[in-house]
């Protein structure tokens, strides 16, 4: 089925084919979960209106992880099989993935400020997350160093399965270390620890900035894919 | 083994031919070193306190740089190819290059350390599990070099690139070495962090010498 699905032109019929479909169902979602998350959903009770900082920042935070994960996965499907498909994806993961580390770390510091008192601290999942900013810069700055940019794909690669080294780290940092974040309160054993009036925007954001991102990242390899169309053409003619 | 040995004796004989290369390293390490009393003031309690952490940052500072030089030389001499062509095993040239690399920096590093640790004020006679504590940290960051290093050939601006893909990986043995520092001014037991930076040792060679064959053979087969 990965075969199936891995061919370059099946690919950009189906993703043109459910592109349209999948913005329309984003936007909804974004603005739906906005409109939870900024106005009917209840202040906290010590944080106030602050609390509403979180509907944003913590849905980044999962996604710039998780895009990580996906960058680590097209890399070793790109390594071992040499797919093309899988390093085009690596390729437009890695700067949308940067974008979405960037959101975390400035809206963590903006809800760092009125509540901790301070933009910043040095401690486990704040530094380990500043540090998934810097592989995500080394991947972009590494595929991007060559002069034909396909000689970067395999170095990048490498170093992107590298870094999955620091994934657990950050995921785990709260609970490995004590720090002024908060540990884990959605994926943790003994359930959830949100009341289902802050879960649901969150829920709804969370989904709106996945479909985001797949919708962000279906448009950049789709963009790749003409790019390269068009200059194997431009050589043969 | 005998060919890892024949590696290591063809890259120490021409590092000893190029002494003068050893001794910038050092004065780039010293003068980083004096910048660190001029900017924080020469208050000896503060210098001592700092001290450790001090040597650290201008040991990792200085090196950085020269990783990009590791395996460039041979690649644009070609030998890498050479080797390649001759089905020699790669991964083992670049473990030798790598120690070979290791003892050439870091064994000047630990000799001037005591003069180092007068002038900031450290007792002397802490000196021994410094160097220890430093010379495990140092064997790390080579291989890490290594690994930036091999992947970066052939890059536009290779130096500083490798220095942005090392410095990120390079932090856990940044936090151990200097947390043996704290452990070693504080006289509490140093021991956990030395296995500690050992374990990560014991990580990266198993990591880097397939990753380093891997970024040598990418480069020499897309050229």
């Amino acid at each position: 089925m990965f075969d199936y699905f891995a061919n370059p032109t099946r690919f950009s019929k189906i993703a043109r084919l459910i592109l349209p479909w999948l913005e329309i169902i984003s936007v909804a979602c974004l603005g739906y979960g906005l409109y939870l998350a900024l106005l009917s959903s209840p202040a906290d009770y010590q944080q106030g209106d602050a609390v509403r900082i979180m509907y944003i920042h913590v849905p980044a935070a999962w996604i710039a992880l998780s895009s990580y994960l996906l960058l680590g996965i097209c890399a070793f499907f790109f390594l071992i099989w040499r797919h093309p498909l899988a390093e085009i994806a690596a390729r437009s993961i890695a700067p949308i993935g940067t974008g979405f580390a960037v959101i975390t770390l400035i809206t963590g510091s903006l809800w760092g400020k009125p509540i901790w008192g301070v933009w910043w601290v040095w401690d486990g999942r704040l530094t380990s997350m500043l540090i998934l900013f810097f592989f995500f810069v080394g991947y972009l700055a590494l595929s991007n160093a060559f002069e034909q940019t396909e000689r970067g794909a395999r170095p990048a690669a490498i170093l992107a399965l590298i870094g999955c080294i620091n994934l657990p780290i950050v995921k785990f940092s709260v609970d490995w270390w004590h720090t002024l974040h908060q540990p884990a309160s959605i994926m943790r054993s003994g359930g959830i620890a949100i009341d289902s009036s802050m879960l649901w925007p969150l829920f709804t954001l969370f989904v709106a900035f996945q479909l985001l991102f797949i919708v962000i990242v279906l448009t950049r390899m789709l963009t790749v894919l003409n790019e390269r169309k068009l200059q194997s053409r431009m050589i043969r003619s | 083994m005998l060919i890892f040995w024949h590696y290591f004796k063809r890259e120490f004989e021409i590092s000893i031919s190029q002494a003068t290369d050893i001794l910038s390293q050092i004065g780039f390490f010293m003068l980083i070193m004096v910048l660190f009393p001029l900017a924080l003031g020469p208050d000896p309690d503060q210098l001592k306190q700092f001290g450790i952490a001090i040597i650290w940052i201008a040991a990792f500072v200085s090196i950085v740089p020269a990783y990009e030089r590791l395996f460039s030389d041979d690649y644009t001499h070609g030998f890498i190819e050479k080797a390649l062509h001759n089905a020699q095993p790669l991964g083992c040239y670049a473990a030798a290059k790598c120690f070979c690399f290791f003892l050439v920096t870091t064994v000047p590093l630990l000799i001037i350390l005591p003069v180092i640790c007068l002038m900031i004020g450290i007792n002397s006679s802490l000196y021994f599990e410094i160097a220890l504590s430093l010379l495990l940290g140092m064997l790390g960051m080579t291989l890490l070099g290594g690994i930036a290093s091999g992947l970066v050939l052939g890059a536009r601006r290779a130096a500083i690139l490798g220095a942005v893909l090392i410095l990120p990986l390079s932090l856990p043995i940044l936090i151990f070495g200097t947390m043996s520092g704290l452990a070693l001014m504080e006289s509490e037991p140093i021991k956990p962090h030395l296995y500690l930076l050992i374990a990560l040792d014991l990580c990266l060679i198993v990591i880097s010498i397939p990753a380093m064959q891997l970024g040598l053979k990418n480069a020499i087969e897309n050229d």
